[in-house]
C-alpha cells in the first residue's frame, strides 16, 4: 500500500463513515440529540459560537503555553539539580511523585482560592499536572549516559559544566523530548480542569454550556480542546524529529 | 611530531572484585616508545589492567607509574581507544574529533585544524561532514582511533580496538596502527585476546592467564620493525604464533 492512502486516504474514509453513520443514528431518533447531538449541530455551534469560542481558545492556548514552557524550564532544571547531587537526589525525588499523583480535579478549587480566578490558577493546575513527566523522563536520559562516555571525558579531565553540556545533556535529548510529548498533553487537560474552576477559556465554556444544556457547545468546545492538544503535540514530533534525526533510531530518517 | 613515549611500570598490581580476583599481583615495566600487547583470554582483567593504566579504575592494591619521576601530568597525554568506537552520535564526524581538545581547552580554530590533520592520517578526511550513524564498523573505529591520536598522545591505550570488525578490516587496521606507531614515538598498549593481532602489532608480549596470577611470559617479538602484509607470512612469525599457541593453552588448561 503507498505511503499516501495509508496515511491520509485510509483515515479520512473513517472519519467520513463515522461522522455519517453517527450524523443518522441521531436523525433517525435512535439517539436523542440532547444526549448526543449530531456532527451537523456541532458544526453549527463551532460558526455560531465562533467568536465566543476563538476569543476562548486564545486564552487557553496561552495559559497550555505558559504552563507547557514552565514545566519544561522548571522540569528540565530541577531534573539537572536532582542529577548534581546524590544528596538532593534521595533527599526530593520522592516527593517530586506528588505532583504525579495528586488529584487535580480536588485540589483545583485550592487553586483558585491561592491565585484568585482566571489565567493563573489555570497556569498552576496545567503546570501542576505536567512537569513531572519532565522531570522523571530528563532524569532518566541523565543518568543513562554511556559509562564508556564518561570514562573518555573523565579522561580529558572533562569539568563537570563541560560533562553536562557535551555528555550528559545530549544524551538525554530523546527521553526529553519524550517527556514533552506527555507534558504537552497533560498541560492541555491540566489547564481545561483549572479552567471549570478558573472561570476562563474553553474550560469554563465547556462547563457554562453543560449548566445550559447546550451539548452541541460542549461537543464544540471539547473538539477545540482536544485540536489544541494535538497541535502542541505535533509540534513537539516536529522538533523532536528536527533534533534527533540525524542520530538517533527514534528518529531515522528512512522510517 | 610528538614529544617520546611514556614508560609504563607496574608493582603488584591487585584488582579484588566481590569475589574472585582475575587481576593479582601484575608487574611489568614498559619501556617509552614501546609497542607492547597486553595478551590473554576473555575474563582474564587485561581491560581492568588498562583502566588502571589510564586512571579509570583504582587498583585494590599495588602501584602503577606513567612517565618517569618530574613529568608533570599536563605532559602526560594519555589516550584510549575503546572496544567499541563508542562516538558522540549527535556530533559529526569532526566535531567527535574535536572533542578531546575541547576539552583541554583548545581553541575551536586550532582543534579543527589539529582535528582534519588526524582524519587524514586515518584516511577520512572527507567524512568530516559525516554523522557517526552513516558510517561503516571500520569507518567509526578510524575516526576513534583520529580521537585518540588528535590530542598527539605520548601513551596510546588500545582495549580490544578491532574486534568487532570484520578480518578484512582488521587486517587493514593493523597495519594502519603499526605504521602511524613507526611514525611516531608514543608508547602504545595493546589489549588483544588474538594470537596473530599480537605477533603483527607488537614488540613485546605479556601474557595474561585466567587461573594463575601475574604475567606468566614476557615474549620478544623477532620480527622487523617495519611491518607489512608479507610479515604474516615470515617464518618468524609462523614460529611466534606457535609458540604464543603453545603458551596460550598451557595457561589455560
Amino acid at each position: 500500500m503507498k505511503p499516501m492512502v495509508r496515511k491520509v486516504v485510509l483515515p479520512l474514509i473513517a472519519f467520513v463513515a463515522i461522522v455519517s453513520i453517527w450524523e443518522m443514528v441521531v436523525r433517525v431518533k435512535w439517539i436523542s440529540s440532547f444526549i448526543l447531538p449530531e456532527p451537523s449541530a456541532i458544526l453549527n455551534s463551532l460558526i455560531e459560537d465562533r467568536e465566543e469560542l476563538w476569543g476562548a481558545l486564545k486564552t487557553t492556548t496561552f495559559s497550555v503555553g505558559v504552563s507547557f514552557v514552565l514545566s519544561l524550564a522548571l522540569g528540565i532544571s530541577s531534573a539537572i539539580i536532582l542529577f548534581t547531587s546524590e544528596t538532593v537526589l534521595f533527599a526530593f525525588y520522592p516527593y517530586t511523585i506528588f505532583f504525579q499523583t495528586v488529584p487535580i480535579i480536588a485540589i483545583a478549587p485550592l487553586l483558585v482560592i491561592w491565585f484568585g480566578y482566571g489565567i493563573p490558577a489555570v497556569v498552576a493546575s496545567g503546570f501542576i499536572v505536567s512537569v513531572f513527566p519532565v522531570v522523571a523522563s530528563t532524569l532518566t536520559g541523565l543518568l543513562s549516559a554511556d559509562p564508556n562516555l564518561k570514562d573518555l571525558f573523565k579522561l580529558y579531565r572533562a569539568s563537570r559544566w563541560q560533562s553536562l553540556v557535551k555528555l550528559y545533556l545530549p544524551s538525554s535529548l530523546p527521553f526529553i523530548m519524550n517527556g514533552l510529548r506527555i507534558c504537552g498533553g497533560l498541560a492541555v487537560i491540566g489547564a481545561i480542569v483549572g479552567e471549570f474552576l478558573g472561570g476562563v477559556g474553553v474550560g469554563s465554556i465547556i462547563d457554562v454550556a453543560r449548566a445550559q444544556q447546550r451539548i452541541d457547545k460542549v461537543f464544540a468546545a471539547v473538539l477545540l480542546a482536544s485540536l489544541l492538544g494535538l497541535l502542541l503535540i505535533k509540534t513537539i514530533d516536529l522538533v523532536s524529529y528536527l533534533l534527533l534525526r540525524n542520530w538517533h533510531p527514534s528518529e531515522a530518517k528512512d522510517l | 611530531m610528538s614529544l617520546l613515549g611514556l614508560s609504563v611500570e607496574a608493582k603488584d598490581l591487585t584488582k579484588e572484585f566481590d569475589s574472585l580476583a582475575p587481576l593479582r599481583s601484575v608487574s611489568f615495566k614498559v619501556n617509552p616508545g614501546e609497542f607492547v600487547a597486553l595478551l590473554g583470554p576473555s575474563g582474564c582483567g587485561k581491560s581492568t589492567l588498562l583502566k588502571m593504566i589510564a586512571g579509570l579504575r583504582e587498583p585494590t592494591r599495588g602501584k602503577i607509574s606513567v612517565g618517569e619521576d618530574g613529568i608533570t601530568s599536563a605532559d602526560k597525554r594519555v589516550s584510549y581507544v575503546f572496544q567499541d568506537a563508542y562516538l558522540l552520535p549527535w556530533r559529526k564526524v569532526l566535531g567527535n574529533v574535536t572533542l578531546p581538545l575541547e576539552l583541554l581547552g583548545a581553541s575551536k580554530v586550532e582543534a579543527e585544524y589539529k582535528a582534519r590533520k588526524a582524519l587524514e592520517r586515518v584516511g577520512l578526511i572527507d567524512f568530516e561532514s559525516y554523522y557517526p550513524a552513516d558510517l561503516s564498523g571500520g569507518m567509526k573505529m578510524r575516526v576513534s582511533l583520529a580521537r585518540s591520536l588528535v590530542t598527539e598522545p605520548n601513551l596510546l591505550l588500545l582495549d580490544e580496538p578491532f574486534a568487532a570488525l570484520d578480518e578484512v578490516t582488521r587486517l587493514k587496521l593493523d597495519q594502519d596502527l603499526r605504521d602511524l606507531w613507526v611514525e611516531s614515538q608514543m608508547t602504545v598498549l595493546f589489549v588483544t585476546h588474538s594470537i596473530s593481532e599480537a605477533a603483527f602489532l607488537t614488540d613485546r608480549i605479556f601474557m595474561l592467564s585466567k587461573k594463575i596470577s601475574g604475567i606468566r611470559y614476557e615474549i620478544e617479538n623477532p620480527l622487523p620493525k617495519s611491518r607489512s602484509m608479507e610479515t604474516r607470512s615470515d617464518s618468524r612469525f609462523g614460529q611466534l604464533t606457535q609458540d604464543l599457541f603453545s603458551k596460550f593453552q598451557e595457561l589455560e588448561s
